[in-house]
């Protein structure tokens, strides 16, 4: 059976993640795969390109080699390692999992939050210091969302746990209730 | 007006009671998989093995396969609308059916929802589908009988109540047939009878569901349908929910009758399943635990012990066979759980033998003991008048003179097989099929012509019913024999007026009939062999 790419992403995250730990470069790998990370956000077609048979090695080579210049001796090579294997494209599930490990590491946690509109700095700073010390966390990083189907109320998810005090939810609820006995 | 919105909101107002404004903390997990019944999340690392998880759009699942990245689903509904991506939530609960009395006498889905279009199933009890089974002391033997009302079945394979007695034959051999015969069987003798259909068409368990609404066994009767059209996990989990609804009558003493129909269905779909969750293929690609699968759907039919209040629940589960091949994985497996089997023939079947019973090869190894007396002292040699008489039909082809005590072993063995022959749909009381058989065993049915064994059966009846009522009721109450002199007497007295067909008709009986005599009066003529 085909290993599962969140098993390779695994593995490479660790190795990279222990490698920084003894090298003590733990906060400058980790600003560097966020780098990294928005590379791929702003080409999204980056991966596939770099792990696609139907361009030469050559051509890829060439790709690789201008995006790999600005980076740190050490990320270059883990990204050589990891362009040797042809697993560019499984590069941002690597970054995941070193940011899991780097968030358990210093305690903290990533959030995402889904509102009907825009929260004020004022509520998100709020929200942020009360999910860490609901969660157990030192410090939370919020990602915004804004959804008006939910109408009011807020979604919070951060790793695989969802609260959710939406007012969607809540009107489904009472739709259950009504409609269940009746 | 005004006075109808004011008991409107006041409705709504107690209906609301109880709903709590907090707020809801959901472990959840992505679809990352979709298609064919099951589904793979990623996430959900504390999701049980069993476990019900709910999809955004309201279908539930079961977890069936924990493993390190992701969750193995199967969707037990509709899976058109749930795309990659969304989410899937934990329950906390397994997967559960309602059960109770309110079931009896409806047509329900896999999951317990009603199909018969009578609406809602008034109950608030619900059992798990997998529970455990009874242990060695939550048991005791078997020693009720569990009638049939098939004289085939009843004097040679007999089942007690808490058995597993497999049917198993090739497709057409009348399997269901004896299963539905059997449910007929049981009105008033207060036993639950539950159906379950496991992807056979639905146009025949519409058939199945009218023949037990016109004999009036609905009433008493359960039908759990998981047709071909649905889902592969619906079949899948048919007989385990099937058995929880039984479950809760066997815990409260009362007597459960389930008829699985049939496993290899369920077993060709749980391999779909575990192919499509990828789980390694076995022998005919079934997966390594379909023993298991179905032993310990098996195993929860037992009969308890008088202190859990002596219920019992009788397993009759069916298989198919291809080609008469019993060898094969899944009937091997079957046979082995089981406490025995009726093996179905397709020869017999088309040779007018119906019950197509193959009398050699099938086996109760514990209704024995379930018997009652007086069944058990006439049915003694049954099994070995029908072994012999096949053995000789079979040497008497070559065409050699034969004896006067071969003559007779042929003879009786003509008859045997006349007389275990039922139509569809008519079981008999046990009384009257101690009759017949006690009438058979001890000669009185020789001189009859093999042609009207069954008129001469159904005249006997009637004279009993109307002449000796008590030699019946002495059956049917005691269990045991009544006086053999009496019972001889009033067998001879009805044998007297019994007219066979060939006096009756005189020379100008039809060829078929003319045959027929000529064959029970010399049974020593030997059939063409030139043919050969």
């Amino acid at each position: 059976m085909a290993i599962s790419k969140y098993t390779i992403g695994q593995r490479y995250g660790k190795a990279l993640f222990e490698y920084a730990q003894e090298q003590d470069h733990l906060q400058s790998i980790y600003d560097e795969l966020l780098t990294l990370r928005e590379l791929y956000q702003q080409q999204p077609q980056l991966g596939n390109a770099l792990t696609n048979a139907a361009l030469s090695p050559e051509q890829k080579e060439k790709i690789f080699v201008t995006m790999q210049g600005p980076f740190s001796h050490e990320m270059q090579s883990f990204m050589n390692i990891v362009f040797g294997n042809n697993r560019m494209n499984d590069l941002l599930l690597m970054i995941d999992d070193f940011e899991k490990r780097y968030d358990d590491a210093i305690g903290r946690v990533q959030a995402t939050v889904t509102t009907a509109v825009p929260l004020t700095d004022e509520q998100a700073q709020h929200l942020e210091t009360a999910f860490a010390k609901r969660i157990g966390a030192k410090t939370t990083v919020l990602t915004q969302k804004v959804d008006p189907s939910i109408m009011g109320g807020v979604i919070m998810r951060a790793n695989d746990q969802v609260i959710d005090g939406s007012v969607r939810t809540k009107l489904m609820h009472i739709k259950e209730r009504l409609t269940q006995q009746n | 007006m005004s006075t109808k919105t004011e008991e409107i909101s006041q409705l709504i107002k107690q209906q609301l009671e109880g709903y709590e404004d907090d707020l809801n903390v959901n472990e959840v997990g992505i679809v990352t998989y979709i298609g064919d019944g099951i589904a793979r999340a990623h996430g959900l690392n504390n999701a049980l093995a069993n476990e019900l998880l709910q999809f955004q759009n309201g279908t539930y699942g079961m977890a069936l396969n924990l493993e390190e990245n992701d969750v193995g689903i199967i969707i037990l509904g509709s899976y058109d609308d749930i795309r990659e991506g969304d989410q899937v939530k934990r329950t906390g609960r397994i997967m559960e059916v309602p059960v109770g009395d309110a079931l009896v006498g409806r047509v329900v889905n896999a999951l317990g929802q009603p199909i018969d279009g009578l609406g809602d199933i008034k109950t608030d009890k619900t059992r798990p589908i997998e529970s455990p089974a009874p242990g060695i002391m939550q048991r005791q033997s078997v020693d009720q009988p569990l009638q049939t009302g098939l004289k085939a079945v009843d004097s040679l394979v007999p089942i007690g109540r808490g058995q597993r007695e497999l049917i198993i034959g090739d497709r057409k051999t009348g399997k269901t047939s004896i299963a539905i015969d059997t449910i007929l069987n049981q009105k008033d003798q207060d036993i639950i009878c539950i159906y379950v259909a496991i992807g056979q068409k639905e146009s025949t368990v519409r058939n199945q569901v009218e023949t037990l609404r016109r004999f009036g066994a609905l009433d008493y009767t359960i039908v759990m349908m998981a047709g071909p059209s649905e889902p592969a996990p619906m079949l899948y989990i048919a007989p385990y929910a099937g058995t929880a609804m039984g479950e809760e009558f066997m815990y409260n003493g009362k007597h459960v009758l389930i008829v699985y129909d049939d496993l290899s269905k369920q077993a060709v779909s749980y391999r779909e399943i575990s192919l499509l969750l990828r789980r390694p293929p076995g022998r005919e690609a079934y997966p390594g635990d379909i023993f298991y699968t179905h032993s310990r759907l098996l195993e929860r039919s037992a009969k308890l012990s008088d202190k859990l209040g002596g219920g019992s629940m009788t397993a009759l589960p069916i298989v198919e066979t291809q080609a008469g091949d019993i060898s094969a994985y899944i009937p091997t497996n079957v046979i082995s759980i089981t406490d025995g089997q009726i093996f179905l023939q397709s020869d017999l079947f088309y040779s007018g033998t119906r019950p197509a019973i193959d009398a050699g090869a099938s086996v109760s190894r514990v209704g024995g003991s379930a018997q009652i007396k007086a069944m058990k002292k006439v049915s003694g040699t049954l099994r070995l008048d029908l072994a012999s008489y096949r053995e000789l039909e079979a040497f008497t082809q070559f065409g050699s003179d034969l004896d006067q005590a071969t003559q007779a072993k042929l003879n009786r063995g003509r008859r045997t097989v006349e007389v275990l022959k039922q139509p569809l749909h008519q079981p008999l009381p046990v009384e009257k099929q101690v009759l017949i058989l006690y009438a058979l065993t001890h000669g009185f049915l020789d001189s009859i012509p093999v042609d009207d064994i069954l008129r001469f059966q159904n005249e006997l009846f009637t004279y009993f019913d109307s002449n000796d009522a008590d030699l019946l009721k002495t059956i049917r109450e005691t269990g045991n024999l009544p006086d053999t002199d009496k019972l001889d007497q009033a067998i001879k007295d009805f044998s007297k007026g019994f007219q066979p067909s060939n006096q009756r008709q005189g020379l100008t009986g039809d060829d078929d009939s003319e045959k027929a005599d000529s064959e029970a009066v010399q049974p020593d003529q030997q059939p063409d062999v030139t043919t050969n």
